[in-house]
């Protein structure tokens, strides 16, 4: 197959990409994420701690994403399921179908109790075939998993509108996309460190994965969806990390005994560093709440 | 001192040993294929091999390997002085 025909039909990560990063332990990410395994970026107010600070973020989703009572939700990325728990526990969703591409994550969940009406899908968004339509679809940190470092931005803008045109058709008109992700920032002047920390980051930590500019997401989603709001939070972003950085040197030595030595030095860079670009708007996190066409 | 070949040689290191396109002092660094982090890192490279740090501003107008070997050697002249 020419190389050009299999960047235009590119479909996201491959399961091996993800399996290499968040199949990795979950006894690992429980050392240093909250207690329900949120691994995305939170919504702080003053006197927070991480745990209400990710509640916090579910909620301000699910709630524009108008999810109160709804009988069908969508949540791409899934993670180890705290959103499935949430839309079902407290905003009474009766059926919330979660996807992922990590069997561990599957399973924890699984294991971990989801409620009635909460299912995980170990399944690619792109193979994801709805037998009845969604009222409303909620992404969390899985966008920047859809294209990969090394595509050129006019192939990256069509592997996002496959994905929109998919959550598009997936949902009646009028009903509401929730999307968070990692954005490029506006600040491009890197040091050396950051550039070799981002590398590091891309070959090492987020293989097969890059993030978006807010540009390309708005015109990969126009004429498929109206934006309804966006904010941008890289101080969020910034505070979350420095949360997940401290607890994980906290617990160092029982990370080392359950990952190995390398990966915990690895992520101790990578948190440690993203804290950092974050902090100098080298990257966003944008949170946009999107209309059905 | 830095030469239109080592510039070159790093690039070709950076894509996994295969340029799409023939490298030349011409070349235009952004049609190599490389990204701005991956292009950030070689001009970091030469910093560190020659023990010279470029002004940020001329380091920005860099268009093509050209520019940036001439670039390498004016710093190392200027700091040399």
């Amino acid at each position: 197959m020419p190389v050009g025909r299999q960047a235009a039909e590119y479909l996201g990560a491959s399961k091996q990409a993800i399996s290499g990063h968040y199949d990795l332990s979950n006894e690992f990410f429980g050392l240093w994420l909250d207690w329900t395994l949120t691994y995305t970026c939170a919504l702080w107010e003053d006197g927070d701690t991480l745990e209400a600070a990710q509640l916090r973020k579910l909620d301000y989703l699910a709630t524009g994403a108008r999810v109160e009572g709804a009988g069908r939700v969508l949540d791409i990325g899934c993670g180890w399921g705290s959103l499935l728990r949430r839309l079902v526990e407290r905003y009474q969703v009766k059926h919330a179908v979660g996807l992922t591409l990590s069997e561990n994550q599957a399973k924890w969940a699984a294991e971990h109790g989801l409620p009635v009406g909460a299912e995980v899908l170990v399944q690619n968004w792109a193979d994801h075939r709805p037998e009845e339509p969604y009222d409303a679809i909620i992404s969390i940190g899985a966008f920047e998993h859809f294209a990969r470092y090394g595509l050129s931005r006019e192939e990256r803008v069509a592997a996002y509108r496959r994905f929109f045109t998919s959550c598009r058709d997936w949902l009646r008109p009028g009903a509401r996309l929730a999307l968070q992700t990692n954005i490029k920032g506006g600040d491009n002047r890197l040091d050396k460190q950051a550039v070799r920390d981002m590398l590091f980051i891309i070959e090492t930590i987020f293989t097969e994965s890059e993030l978006p500019t807010l540009a390309e997401i708005a015109e990969a989603s126009a004429h498929l969806f109206e934006v309804v709001s966006v904010r941008n939070d890289p101080d969020h972003y910034a505070l979350t990390l420095a949360e997940w950085h401290s607890r994980l040197v906290a617990h160092h030595d029982e990370a080392v005994a359950v990952a190995g030595e390398r990966h915990v030095r690895d992520y101790e860079r990578y948190l440690g560093a993203t804290v950092d670009h974050f902090t100098k708007r080298h990257l966003g996190l944008a949170r946009i709440i999107f209309e059905a066409l | 001192m830095v030469t239109t070949e080592h510039v070159c040689e790093l690039i070709r290191k950076k894509l996994g040993g295969e340029a799409g396109i023939e490298l030349s002092e011409a070349t235009v660094l952004r049609d190599t294929g490389l990204s701005s982090l991956q292009i950030g890192d070689i001009v970091y490279t030469i910093e560190d091999e020659m023990e010279i740090e470029f002004d940020p501003s001329r380091a920005a107008d860099v268009v093509t390997v050209g520019d940036l070997v001439a670039l390498a050697r004016e710093t190392a002249l200027a700091s040399a002085s």
